[in-house]
């Protein structure tokens, strides 16, 4: 009689805790269909990248066969990625999710693309598996079984979705990842860089010489594919079809105020559509060349740029780093270890009133107070006005800080220095921008270097030469490293080699998501300026640190560490 | 014949005695630091232990070395010459007295010529 009980208990459970399952013919009906296209694909995307119901409630759905999760814990982007053109995590690996792919069989190999390795090796990894229907694909949203009925890995959620909620979500991944975006031809990939004029000469052309490298030298393969059959199966082995692509690059001037890029960037782009921005440099704005790269879902991949937008959730655009604010950010990390210490007395910057002063006094300020230490007080200077002795020691006199940052440009070491000399109790720590501050920071008297340490976002100067091997392959013939903008140069060196590596991992597939999902699963990166560039799916700022630094002793005195790489 | 034979047996004496500069061996290079544990050593008057502990990690790490910058540009690498050895800097704090004791292991710089990208 216990064992009956048991039996139908058992059944009873499974009854009830098994996701229910829906008819596919259901979703050929298409229900849900009064709805425009447009609003399909919107509630779509939104179910795939947010989780979230037509509805507006999160979607329903069970991991490891019966633990229920919300959907939006378990998005099919955080696997699948972006593209859809799914990832790999360490040892797992998410195969791609667009209805291109599932709909196709998949077998050990990958047609024309057997002998190269990279795209060989990936193909072998999973299991084959016929073409997907609509009937086979709703079983395994809802049942978690492929069209072989092998259970797919229990990471994967088994979704509770109605007919509608089905069909906009099949619709979704039919049209994911589908059609060659712009810019991209058979045989060619188009590429641009935005300039603004009025940027530094030097700077542009630091940018664009590695960017134009990259270019010319993926050319030279292609053309000596082309005639050199020996060239061409090497070109092949390494780079399957894309050792034949060529590539191009356009420069895209924006001029006048910033009010009018927008209608500029549209023109270039009717004109010549583009599959991604490379590189791109503004000593001004960019926003709207970041909000023009959002709207029209087009990649930038590292403009060289002070005042990137600070976002949590754009997409598009992919900075080095937090731009001059980083540095702001760093120094109220490191004071922050120690304001215990402080005893009460408070934390003063003198913020000069230009965008780079203001950057950084934003920057320390708002994670001074993020971390739980309330706003710091502010002396602010008007762009052209003095900062004297006087100034420095009058606030020194009514304040007592505990710490002075101080955000200006060389201008400020006469008066710093003067004061420093004459007072015998100064501020535990004075804090200024390496970056800000620029080359008379070499030149601060030796019995003055311990009393100012200085932010400095990149690795110290005496490791990053070992760095500029490659660099000098960039400039050869054509005029010395040391006469390039040093940051620019070594920025887009970046740029021009990980839009290689990206490319070579996208398997033939290039999609403008999917190249930026592909950069986001990068590994850390060891390259020419930052001491670590690191990578994640929705990370935009690669480059996380920045030192606190002084500088040494002696005639030829190097940077000396104070922090470690900090992380703002 | 035998003046030959002098000068050989001269030259191959020489090149035993000073083997490294025979073979144009270079003087050693930079020495690094890869800093693994950090204690703080309290000054006088003695301050609050866990903020002086948290402060020489920062003191310490700054003395690090990052191995990872070792792995991307070909040319060269790191050959460890001392184990654990202990290093005592000031903490260098204005609000605090006291030591950081920092365990690294010393690394020298070895140029590897052959594999130096021209």
């Amino acid at each position: 009689m216990n064992s009956v009980c048991s039996v139908f208990a058992f059944l009873f459970f499974l009854a009830v805790a098994a996701p229910p399952s829906f008819s596919a013919d259901a979703v050929s009906a298409e229900p849900g269909n009064t709805l425009s296209k447009e609003e399909r694909f919107r509630l779509g995307e939104q179910m795939y990248q947010k989780g979230i119901l037509p509805s507006g409630k999160p979607m329903k759905a069970y991991v490891s066969d019966d633990v229920p999760v919300e959907g939006t814990a378990f998005t099919c982007t955080s696997c699948h990625l972006k593209s859809g053109m799914g990832s790999i995590e360490g040892e797992v690996v998410t195969p791609p999710t667009n209805g291109r792919i599932l709909y196709q069989e998949r077998k050990s190999f990958k047609e024309g693309a057997e002998f190269v390795p990279y795209i060989a090796n990936y193909s072998k990894y999973l299991p084959v598996r016929p073409a997907y229907t609509d009937k086979t694909l709703t079983e395994l949203l809802t049942g978690g079984a492929d069209p072989t009925g092998r259970s797919v890995l229990r990471a994967m959620p088994r979704y509770e979705l109605d007919d509608t909620e089905l069909s906009i979500m099949l619709e979704y991944l039919k049209n994911l990842s589908d059609k060659t975006p712009p810019g991209v031809e058979k045989d060619s990939i188009r590429f641009a860089t935005v300039i603004v004029e009025g940027s530094d000469p030097l700077a542009i052309e630091s940018m664009l010489a590695p960017i134009q490298f990259s270019v010319d030298r993926k050319n030279s393969l292609a053309k000596a594919a082309n005639v050199n059959f020996r060239v061409a199966r090497m070109g092949y082995n390494m780079l399957g079809d894309l050792h034949g692509y060529t590539f191009t690059l356009s420069k895209w001037i924006l001029k006048g105020s910033p009010d009018t890029w927008r209608g500029q960037l549209e023109e270039y782009y009717r004109k010549e559509p583009v599959f991604a921005f490379l590189g791109g440099i503004s000593d001004r704005d960019w926003e709207p060349v970041h909000r023009f790269c959002e709207e029209k879902r087009i990649p930038n991949l590292f403009p060289v740029v002070d005042y990137p937008v600070i976002s949590d959730s754009d997409w598009y655009t992919i900075y080095f780093s937090r731009g001059v604010r980083q540095e702001g950010e760093a120094a109220a990390r490191y004071l922050g270890a120690m304001s215990t210490l402080f005893a009460g007395r408070p934390v003063i910057q003198i913020v000069r009133g230009t965008k780079r002063g203001e950057a950084l006094a934003a920057g320390f300020r708002d994670t001074w107070k993020e971390t739980g230490h309330g706003k710091p007080k502010e002396l602010r200077l008007k762009e052209g006005e003095k900062l004297t002795a006087a100034m420095i020691a009058e606030l020194f006199q009514s304040e007592n800080p505990a710490a002075l940052l101080l955000w200006d440009d060389e201008k400020l070491l006469e008066p710093l220095l003067e004061i420093i000399g004459k007072r015998d109790v100064t501020p535990g720590y004075i804090i200024a921008s390496g970056t800000y501050i620029g080359k008379s920071l070499w030149k601060i008297p030796d019995s003055f270097r311990d009393r100012i340490h200085f932010t400095y976002p990149f690795r110290l100067p005496q490791d990053d030469f070992r760095y500029d091997q490659p660099l000098h392959k960039i400039v050869a013939g054509k005029k010395p490293l040391k006469h390039y903008d040093q940051a620019a140069i070594r920025q887009s060196y970046i740029t021009g080699e990980l839009l290689g590596k990206a490319l070579m991992e996208m398997r033939g597939e290039y999609f403008r998501d999917y190249l930026l999902d592909t950069i986001g699963m990068m590994k850390d990166m060891y390259y020419p300026l930052y001491e670590r560039v690191s990578f994640g799916p929705t990370q935009r700022y690669v480059s996380k640190g920045c030192y606190i630094v002084q500088l040494g002793k002696g005639e030829n005195p190097q940077l000396v560490k104070k922090s470690e790489w900090v992380m703002p | 014949m035998k003046l030959t034979s002098c000068l050989l047996l001269f030259t191959a004496a020489v090149l035993a005695a000073f083997p490294a500069s025979a073979a144009g061996e270079k003087p050693p290079g930079e020495r690094f630091l890869i800093v693994k544990e950090h204690s703080f050593r309290q000054g006088v008057p003695p301050g609050d232990a866990d903020t002086g502990h948290s402060l020489c990690g920062t003191r310490c790490n700054a003395l690090s070395f990052d191995y990872m910058n070792i792995t991307m540009p070909g040319g060269w690498r790191l050959i460890k010459v001392k184990e654990n050895s202990e290093i005592t800097v000031s903490l260098e704090s204005p609000f605090m007295k006291g030591e950081c004791v920092c365990t690294a292991d010393e690394y020298t710089v070895q140029i590897d010529e052959l594999g130096r990208p021209r």
